[in-house]
């Protein structure tokens, strides 16, 4: 019964934990301790939302585990850049699919770890692991409005971030 | 439309994005976006940065499915065998009289020996995927097969912060599952010196729970419901493999 309802969702809370841990194996660690959890207060579930409610034991599992680490997520938590990245709107008409195309997932991630911890966590729920608004709001206990501002507001950031980096690899690599 | 000149709801790109706007809403934003600067540049730095996410995503290791059934499995059989035992008892003891009550003390006097609550998570976690194996019809028949055949994959799991990796073989008739993990396996309750003698040492075997357990070094634990002198027999073969 548990089993039944909720490993359909595997891939979803995977991928959400793989960006909440450090490497591949703690990501696993924590997959097991969410259904783990999961399964301990199966009795109170009401049925509604399953991968949501998933996805919000697997947050604060994650969040347990760094406290108990006593150190910092990398994803969770990150790192508050001392200035934030250029204001400016990208232009990416020309250069989207060939920035995205070039850029490696590494890239991806570190761009990702400057974002402000709400706009990060929302946008992993959203777009890396799948979620609607919808579900993201139930998760965080927030409005679904305050999810797509932070939403928006974090695209915006890393698309700028990210330009930004393809920019100055290009520059790098340019005719002299 | 200048930059400056739009008031809409900054939320309205990453909405409109997802899929989340009302269709009439959608085709108001669209027809919006032929006029809007702003917005424009504003879908499409939104559309890259919600492709770049898609790059992160990553499918489940192939055996996350196993493990997690196989802890889940684990948590409801010590949920079963402990807590929930206990409570039932508890509950059919306040409902029937003094001389029920009694028989219901005596039903929990019988039922706490097999709980072993002395047996350490670790242990008990491989007790538990060894209680899956079938047992044997004839483990001797084992005794005298050429090589271990690992069956299925390994499967890795994590108990109380011990990282186990489990494997299991084939060996005649008789199945073995054995542990590897990146900390001492802890010796439960009645375990004795591998050599027989009461004690500890660095080889121990144990019986729980009907599973006989080899632990010939501290990391690597064999289990099989078999005799625990023929499992000590199986141990080099199956190691050396």
């Amino acid at each position: 019964m548990f089993l039944d309802a909720t490993l359909p969702h595997l891939d979803a809370v995977y991928r959400l934990a793989r960006r909440l841990a450090a490497d591949p194996a703690q990501a696993d660690d924590l997959v097991q301790e969410t259904y783990l959890r999961a399964f301990a207060k199966f009795d109170q579930h009401r049925g509604e939302q399953t991968r949501a409610w998933l996805a919000a034991i697997c947050v604060n599992a994650a969040r347990a585990e760094a406290r108990r680490a006593r150190r910092r997520p990398r994803e969770l938590l990150g790192f508050e850049p001392d200035t934030p990245p250029a204001a400016r709107a990208p232009d990416p008409d020309d250069v989207a699919e060939r920035a995205i195309a070039a850029l490696e997932r590494e890239e991806i991630e570190n761009a990702l770890a400057q974002l402000p911890e709400e706009q990060r966590l929302c946008i992993v729920l959203m777009d890396v692991s799948g979620y609607t608004a919808a579900e993201v709001a139930r998760i965080r206990g927030c409005a679904r409005g305050t999810v797509l501002s932070r939403v928006y507001r974090g695209r915006q950031r890393l698309a700028a971030l990210l330009v930004d980096l393809d920019n100055r690899q290009e520059s790098d690599h340019g005719p002299a | 439309m200048d930059r400056r000149e739009c008031e809409r709801d900054a939320r309205e790109p990453a909405a409109f994005l997802s899929g989340e706007l009302s269709a009439e809403a959608a085709r108001s934003f669209d027809k919006h976006l032929l006029s809007c600067e702003r917005c424009w540049h504003a879908v499409r730095a939104d559309r890259f940065a919600r492709e770049a996410g898609y790059r992160l995503r990553e499918a489940p290791p192939a055996d996350l499915a196993d493990r997690v059934r196989f802890a889940v499995e684990l948590a409801a059989a010590d949920r079963s065998s402990g807590d929930h035992r206990r409570r039932r008892v508890f509950a059919v003891g306040t409902a029937l009289t003094a001389l029920a009550a009694a028989l219901a003390l005596g039903l929990l006097a019988w039922l706490l020996p097999d709980r072993t609550p002395t047996t350490p998570a670790p242990v008990a976690a491989v007790v538990q995927y060894a209680r899956l194996l079938p047992t044997s019809g004839s483990p001797s028949a084992g005794a005298h097969a050429d090589r271990p055949t690992p069956v299925g994959s390994p499967l890795s799991l994590s108990v109380d912060g011990v990282r186990i990796q489990l494997s299991y073989y084939r060996l005649g008739a008789a199945e073995v599952a054995v542990a590897t993990a990146d900390h001492p396996f802890p010796e439960p309750a009645g375990a004795r010196a591998g050599d027989g003698s009461s004690g500890s040492g660095m080889a121990w075997t144990a019986t729980v729970s009907g599973v006989s357990l080899y632990c010939p070094s501290s990391t690597t634990l064999l289990a099989a419901p078999i005799g625990v002198d023929t499992l000590m027999t199986f141990a080099p073969r199956i190691l050396a493999d």
